[in-house]
């Protein structure tokens, strides 16, 4: 444990980042020890992000000063702040596919241009596996690798250029349960070893599974900072939201109605150009009907992506039938898709739901622009689509100045519902919700969830795509189990156990099927 | 509010114009040529009457056609850099129906070469835009090598079934007098073609165009993040290929411009004169705004007319011009890239994003 009298490995003192009018983060005072997992809790827009780019030197804080191991520090570029010991995991990794997990290690402004870094990385990358335990695969494709994978990949990155203080933002929204677990393994491990650990999450499991302590911003200030022991989840909710959660309200009774999505017999090839190669998808049958949430329950990469791809037509399918809205959805493509009634909640927001470049009013009109009322002839409203995105913004509380700042510029949070009130806006006959609370805070993620129980009980069908087994027994009517490729079972949500489902989600593995 | 959002643009203008302005000092002292005198031999030669104003307007107007399409193009994501080529396939396909127009009536045959040109250089760029969307060609290489066969089938026509009987230069005949584009009768040389109103036209269409339609919009979103424009039900690949039409149609009307509206009435090989790169350098300098490019496509002319006039009138060596130019370039490239390092609120890192930024140095949101 991290011996309090010891200058911490990093301290921030009245960091003030102001962005226009807007201050970001206020007069922000933190202790980093060695050896500690320091969680940094906050609602969504709170600061964290930016506070943490500040230290890898993204961005210049306009007041305060920022010490490392006592000395003050100052970088002007992440390169900087790496040579000195910090390393960030961002949620969207800088890795490149295309190359092996050795040629991205061994990616780096080198200091001489043409030396070759890469049996020196290889020796570096078998020191940290034989010290921290983490294993890379040096000869395989990043393109290869699972997101668990790749994220270790990101993180024997940071050890191999000798990062000392390691900061996770929001690591776990892409990891099954079984990777977080091995994560939070590691991160302890890391913490034995005299690193310093910063996480930032929306779970509170998780922090209390891991951190040692913890400091919650609100509005970009300070608000509590203490030890993870002498403090209750309640606690913490307040601080971060300022008041208590309600409780949700039980599920109430709906009857299903008539059918919104059928699928049957779907078969998709792994590689979309080859359909010889083998399966991601065999023998699907589906049903989800009016008024009612089928969760799929999945280990990450068990075909989800590939089931909303072949149903919303960017990837073909190989054999079997769909049906939208009681209609044969034959030749497929999003745009028909979306007329048939459908609405889609991506798993990768980044690079499939929203246009980064863009305002947030076009991001969230960014379907209803292209109909009436909002463009007539072709020729759009933007006074209407603005008025629109503004009565959006305030429904779904989207934290931002005005609607013109681009949507890039909000924090991750603060797009994921933008997307969310475009899609539920629309009032869709059939929503796929894929991970639909990704990286929102407490408060945001009962609101979607809320949104989610309205939209069933007014007869829409939702298909909720998750890998949080909770989430999925939460929510669902119905809960079909997806593994290796193929629905291994649906059951009721009256039976439905964790043991349960666990046992359908194992029992593919004992009959393989690729 | 509009002030402040351009002042940092209307800055690095001003900024890149003094220090062209100090170079072009350098090279003048270094020639032996007071700057005083040849700032006032530019300045009569560009502006100082109204016989010369006329030509570096009517010399802008190809300029920004050509940055107006760049501009379009850019803005679906396609960098293609067929300007050149398909200025020649514009103009040249205007020639051949220019010169077989001479019985229509004026305007109707000054309309007739003017969508000739448009459809000519369109045509063009349809080679790009369709290798690119059926055969995933990229279109920067393509469309540069079919700069290289433009010139040369330019070069042919001349010397073959173009070439005019009178002589034997590699140049076409003279175009018939009812195809010339008019000029303002007031202007002493008639050097001010009234082809001039295309310059705001042309600009507000372009902004219209982006900003008000939807068409625009999905070009827009394509541009932005062609995955995600595709799973929101917006072909990218559809908008793309308009993209570059629309690109190659402007580029196209730029050639027949230069033709009809120029100094001399009939086709040489060497008529696109260097108009296709540098329109892209005028979009570039405007920071991609439509509006703000007009004033960067006069400065670009400005240049040109200057040149020749400073060579006329103090013998100063013609690729002076040309120098400046370059200078202009390479200091707008070099403005870009301060102000991105200076820019630190930039959004979250995207991949795809950073491969554009060159091309797309300070684009503005329309
Ligand atoms: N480059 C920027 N320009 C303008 N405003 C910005 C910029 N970056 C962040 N902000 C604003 O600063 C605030 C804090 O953003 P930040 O990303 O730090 O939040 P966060 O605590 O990480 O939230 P989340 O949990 O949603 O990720 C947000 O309101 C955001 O809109
Ligand atoms: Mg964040």
């Amino acid at each position: 444990m991290a011996n309090r009298a010891q200058t911490p490995a990093l301290r921030l003192s009245g960091v003030t980042k102001r962005f226009g009018a807007f201050t970001a983060n206020e007069r922000v005072d933190l202790d980093i020890n060695r050896g500690e997992i320091h969680a940094l809790l906050g609602e969504n827009g709170a600061g964290k992000t930016t506070l943490m780019r500040i230290v890898t030197g993204l961005y210049q804080p306009d007041e305060g000063e920022v010490r490392m191991d006592g000395e003050t520090i100052r970088f002007r570029k992440p390169e900087h702040a790496l040579r000195a010991g910090i390393g960030m995991v961002h949620q969207h990794f800088t890795l490149v596919p295309t190359l092996t997990e050795l040629q991205n290690l061994a990616m780096r402004p080198a200091r001489i241009p043409w030396s070759n870094a890469t049996a020196d990385v290889r020796r570096r990358s078998e020191e940290i596996a034989a010290t921290t335990g983490l294993r890379i695969n040096p000869d395989r494709m990043v393109a290869d690798a699972s997101i668990g994978e790749r994220q270790r990949l990101e993180i024997v990155k940071l050890l191999c250029r000798g990062a000392r203080i390691l900061i996770f933002d929001e690591p776990s929204a892409a990891l099954s349960p079984g990777e977080w677990d091995e994560l939070a393994a590691l991160m302890r491990r890391l913490a034995a070893e005299g690193h310093a650990i910063v996480l930032i999450s929306h779970k509170l499991t998780e922090v209390f599974a891991v951190a040692d302590r913890y400091t919650v911003l609100r509005a970009g200030a300070v608000v509590g900072t203490g030890l993870v022991t002498e403090v209750t989840p309640d606690e913490l909710v307040t601080m971060m939201v300022g008041g208590p959660v309600m409780e949700r309200p039980a599920r109430a009774h709906v009857n299903p109605g008539r059918p919104v999505l059928t699928v049957r017999g779907l078969g998709v090839a792994r590689d979309p150009l080859d359909p010889k190669s083998p399966p991601a998808l065999s023998g699907i049958d589906l049903q989800v009907r009016a008024g009612e949430i089928l969760g799929i329950a999945g280990v990450a990469g068990s075909g989800q992506n590939e089931l909303v791809e072949a149903v919303m037509g960017i990837r073909p399918a190989l054999r079997g039938r769909i049906e939208l809205d009681g209609k044969p959805f034959e030749d497929r493509t999003p745009r028909r898709f979306y007329q048939s009634g459908g609405a889609l909640i991506p798993e990768d927001r980044h690079h499939v739901a929203i246009v980064s470049g863009m305002t947030l009013w076009e991001n969230i009109t960014m379907r209803a622009l292209r109909r009436p009322p909002l463009s007539r002839r072709g020729i759009l409203n933007p006074s209407a689509a603005r008025g629109e995105a503004r009565r959006l913004m305030a429904e779904f509380d989207i934290r931002a100045d005005t609607e013109k700042i681009p949507i890039g510029r909000l924090s991750g949070g603060n797009q994921q519902k933008a997307v969310l009130a475009r899609e539920f806006s629309g009032h869709p006959a059939l929503l796929i919700a894929v991970q639909p609370v990704r990286g929102l805070d407490v408060r945001a993620t009962d609101f979607v969830y809320r949104q989610l129980s309205e939209h069933r009980a007014r007869g829409g069908a939702i298909l909720l795509i998750s890998m949080d087994l909770d989430e999925i027994l939460a929510l669902s009517d119905r809960i079909a189990v997806l593994a290796h490729g193929r629905i291994q079972g649906v059951v009721e949500a009256e039976d439905a156990t964790r043991t349960r489902i666990g046992a359908l989600m194992t029992s593919a593995e004992e009959a393989p099927c690729s | 509010m509009l002030m402040r959002q351009h002042l940092p643009r209307v800055l690095v203008t001003v900024g890149v114009i003094v220090i062209a302005a100090l170079i072009a000092s350098l090279i003048l002292l270094a020639s032996g040529v007071a700057p005083v005198d040849a700032l006032s031999a530019f300045w009569e030669g560009t502006f100082g009457n109204g016989t010369n104003a006329g030509t570096t307007l009517t010399q802008a107007v190809p300029l920004l056609l050509v940055a107006l399409g760049w501009i379009v193009a850019t803005r679906a994501g396609r960098l293609h850099v067929g300007y050149p080529g398909q200025v020649i396939a514009g103009g040249a396909t205007a020639t051949a129906i220019g010169l077989n127009c001479g019985g229509l009536p004026g305007a109707l045959a000054v309309l007739v070469t003017a969508l000739a040109g448009i459809a000519g250089g369109a045509l063009w760029a349809g080679l790009t835009a369709w290798l690119w969307a059926s055969r995933g060609v990229l279109e920067i290489i393509s469309s540069l090598l079919l700069n290289l066969v433009a010139i040369q089938v330019a070069a042919w026509l001349v010397r073959g079934p173009l070439q005019g009987t009178a002589s034997q230069e590699p140049q076409t005949a003279n175009f018939p007098p009812s195809t010339i584009w008019p000029s303002v009768p007031a202007i002493p040389g008639q050097t001010l073609s009234f082809d001039v109103v295309l310059l705001p036209i042309c600009a507000v269409i372009v902004v219209l165009l982006l900003s008000r339609t939807v068409f625009g919009f999905g070009l827009r979103a394509s541009g932005g993040n062609g995955e995600a424009a595709r799973w929101l039900g917006i072909d990218p690949k559809r908008g793309g290929v308009v993209a570059i039409l629309i690109s190659g149609g402007f580029a196209g009307l730029a050639g027949a411009a230069l033709l009809f509206a120029g100094t001399a009435p009939w086709m040489s090989d060497g008529f696109e004169a260097g108009v296709g790169f540098n329109g892209i350098a005028v979009a570039l300098l405007a920071g991609n705004s439509p509006v703000f490019a007009i004033l960067t496509a006069v400065v670009f002319s400005a240049l040109n007319v200057g040149g020749t006039a400073l060579q006329a009138t103090l013998d100063v060596p013609s690729s002076l011009a040309e120098v400046l130019q370059g200078a202009v370039i390479v200091l707008v490239l070099l403005a870009a890239v301060l102000a991105r390092r200076r820019r630190e609120q930039a959004p979250a890192p995207q991949p795809a994003a950073a491969a554009k930024s060159l091309a797309l140095v300070g684009t503005e949101e329309v």
